[in-house]
């Protein structure tokens, strides 16, 4: 159970790290992580 | 059938308080400043209006006049051009400072002259009676028959419904324009001497009607007192020592109101990862929570009073309007070295964050002048390398006062800010040299009136950006430690790892050190460990090991990733009672020299001063420029200016 859980951890974290890069440079909207500030496409 | 859904604009002239009309009527938290440029995109929301009107509210960036001089006021422009296009509004708030009606009424008459219905806003009507003046409401409703004219106050909440009232009146009694003069906007834009006579006409309208309505009734203190400050702190030898003074003063309270909150929240999550090691069943998911997910949330969290401090103290000076003054002080330096001085404003803004300070140089109109700008707000110390610089200082730096008064930790911070801000200027200087402009930006800075800071404002802005701090960084720091504890207890090579282990049970050591050696032969040989030994030849020269090295790599994402990077590390490596800091402080290389010394730390601090560490302003960049060309001359330029500035930094501190 504690393995299930930890891989389904890793799965949500790594899809998520490559949505934000995907949203940074593909998409239209930028968002700096520190500050939450938004850039959108001009 | 659908809803009507009427769309409202916000316009009015940079620093009118247009984003605190918007803030006021959509109840939202959009960045104010009493400073220009604080918006420099349109922003919308949609509000129900007291007798349910749908209603969107457009907040566009501040322009004087409706034609465009550079990237921002471009929004205006290109909207009100076409009458079918998706944000062209049914109704225009016109937000106008009442202190400087006649600059305001240009753009009011071009407005109006496209045949959009206008309701004026006159705000800060407080200041105009600060200033002993009085407005003629009659005399100016004479004058601009054609709308209606509400004087309001943008921080007063009871105003809200004052306009929210006007415009559902707007909207019952149907007083919509048929048809729009948009023709008359490309006509000009094409005909230089028309759109001049065309302005001249209109300002000498404004004029007018500004000598009409606005009278002295009482003497002007509130300039009087504005202009006696004002000689003080834009003096210019004493207004660099001021500006000075105040910057010294923030990071010396930086550190010394930090310091306890920082080092309490960093043994407590030690201590809950310690209580949850212990009570959890032993596992898989207990080890990922107590060496992965704590750590990394820890490394988050452990900064938020820097991050709140530093928020509150630049709401300050932007509030009381000194932040303006500390613009105009930079811009007396960038003429001599032949630059715009609107390069000054993203520069200052970088100092929160470089996006907003990227996108604040659309109000740059010469093409090559905003691309120097972009090219070196980077360096300008951003909220995000607090934690960085917080951590190392608080690890290497010497807690001693210079003079018996001066904390070392909080001038060190000053002056890896002012080197930050030195290589800005002196690289857009070099970069002017080959970077040619023709055509000379006007650079009007508006210095507004002193005030004192809204609390309100205040309290939003610092809890805000915190909040922002705490979730935006905290997921991206979660996820990354995540991934690195996998990448940490894991190894490929699980029976080098084994044969070791042997070969240590079979030599002569204490129980404690076998466990410490065994978990570093571990850490090691897993994944992480591999690829941090891999790349250690090529930051070794600048005195950092192959953690640091992974801190390095990590920190791409966002520069605040290093603490939460290095905090999983070593939570992986050593199961102790100690917290970050000291783990740190008592980390060794093999032939048990320390590995944050003076020299490698500074070394470190000042990769972090120059070094392109940042995805989202690589992103800005390339969505501004239009191209890969820039970001990745940043990134290679900045790289390599880190490498050999830490390289050098390493070798005289050695």
């Amino acid at each position: 159970m504690q393995i299930v859980l930890s891989v389904f951890l890793l799965l949500i974290s790594v899809v998520y790290l490559g949505y934000k890069f995907y949203q940074n440079f593909i998409q239209k909207k930028t968002t700096c992580s520190n500050c939450a500030f938004s850039a959108q496409k001009k | 059938m659908e809803k009507k859904q009427y769309k409202v604009a916000l316009i009015g002239n940079p620093n009118t308080g247009k984003s605190s009309v918007y803030n006021l009527i959509t109840n939202q938290n959009q960045p104010v400043g009493n400073f220009v440029g604080v918006t420099v995109d349109k922003k919308k929301h949609s509000i129900l209006s007291p007798k349910n009107h749908e209603i969107e509210i457009i907040d566009f960036p501040g322009t004087y006049s409706i034609f465009p001089q550079s990237e921002d006021e471009k929004v205006v422009f290109d909207i009100l051009k076409d009458s079918n296009h998706i944000d062209f509004p049914d109704i225009v708030l016109f937000v106008c400072n009442s202190t400087q009606i006649q600059r305001n009424l240009l753009l009011f008459f071009q407005l109006q002259q496209i045949g959009l219905p206008v309701v004026l806003l006159l705000n800060m009507t407080d200041k105009l009676r600060l200033m002993g003046k009085k407005i003629n409401y009659q005399e100016l409703q004479k004058s601009l028959p054609n709308c209606t004219i509400l004087p309001i106050n943008a921080r007063l909440k009871s105003d809200k419904n004052i306009i929210l009232n006007s415009l559902d009146n707007f909207i019952e009694n149907n007083s919509f324009s048929k048809t729009y003069n948009t023709k008359y906007l490309q006509k000009l834009a094409n005909q230089p001497e028309l759109k001049e006579k065309d302005t001249l006409d209109k300002i000498y309208q404004a004029k007018e009607i500004e000598s009409k309505v606005i009278s002295q009734i009482e003497e002007d203190k509130s300039s009087k007192f504005t202009k006696k400050l004002d000689k003080i702190l834009t003096h210019k030898i004493g207004g660099y020592f001021i500006l000075l003074s105040i910057l010294f003063g923030i990071f010396q309270i930086i550190f010394k109101l930090s310091e306890t909150p920082m080092e309490w929240i960093d043994a407590n999550f030690n201590y809950l990862s310690n209580i949850l090691n212990q009570t959890l069943p032993p596992g898989i998911l207990t080890d990922l929570i107590a060496q992965g997910l704590i750590p990394g949330l820890g490394g988050v969290l452990i900064f938020i009073p820097q991050i709140a401090i530093l928020f509150l103290c630049i709401g300050i000076l932007e509030e009381t309007g000194y932040m303006s003054r500390a613009v105009f002080l930079l811009d007396r330096w960038m003429r001599p070295l032949g630059l715009s001085g609107k390069s000054v404003v993203p520069l200052v803004s970088s100092i929160g964050c470089a996006i907003p300070g990227i996108l604040s140089t659309r109000t740059i109109s010469g093409e090559k002048n905003r691309l120097i700008s972009i090219l070196v707000a980077p360096f300008m110390s951003c909220s995000a390398r607090i934690p960085v610089y917080t951590i190392l200082i608080a690890v290497v730096i010497p807690d001693v006062y210079v003079l018996g008064f001066i904390n070392l930790k909080g001038l060190t911070l000053l002056f890896l800010y002012l080197l930050g801000t030195f290589m800005a200027l002196f690289s857009a200087w070099i970069l002017n040299l080959f970077v040619k402009e023709k055509n000379k930006d006007i650079f009007m800075l508006e210095l507004p009136f002193y005030s004192l800071p809204n609390l309100r404002n205040l309290f939003v802005t610092v809890f805000t950006k915190t909040k922002d701090f705490v979730v935006g960084a905290g997921k991206i720091i979660l996820a990354i430690s995540i991934v690195l504890w996998f990448l940490a207890s894991f190894s490929p090579v699980n029976d080098k790892i084994d044969n070791e282990i042997k070969h240590l049970k079979s030599s002569d050591l204490s129980t404690t050190e076998l466990e410490n050696k065994e978990a570093s032969i571990r850490l090691q040989n897993s994944f992480i460990g591999i690829i941090g030994k891999t790349i250690e030849p090529v930051i070794e020269p600048l005195g950092y090991d192959w953690k640091i090295g992974i801190a390095l790599i990590t920190s791409f994402a966002a520069r605040e990733v290093f603490v939460g990077t290095l905090s999983t590390i070593y939570s992986v490596e050593e199961d102790n009672e100690d917290g970050l800091i000291e783990k740190m402080k008592n980390d060794s290389r093999l032939d048990r020299k320390k590995v944050y010394t003076l020299a490698s730390g500074m070394s470190l601090m000042i990769f972090y001063v120059f070094a392109m560490q940042c995805m989202a302003t690589l992103a800005v960049v390339k969505r501004e420029t239009q191209t890969w060309k820039w970001p990745i001359f940043q990134l290679i330029s900045m790289g390599i200016l880190a490498y050999f500035a830490s390289w050098i930094t390493f070798i005289i501190l050695k």
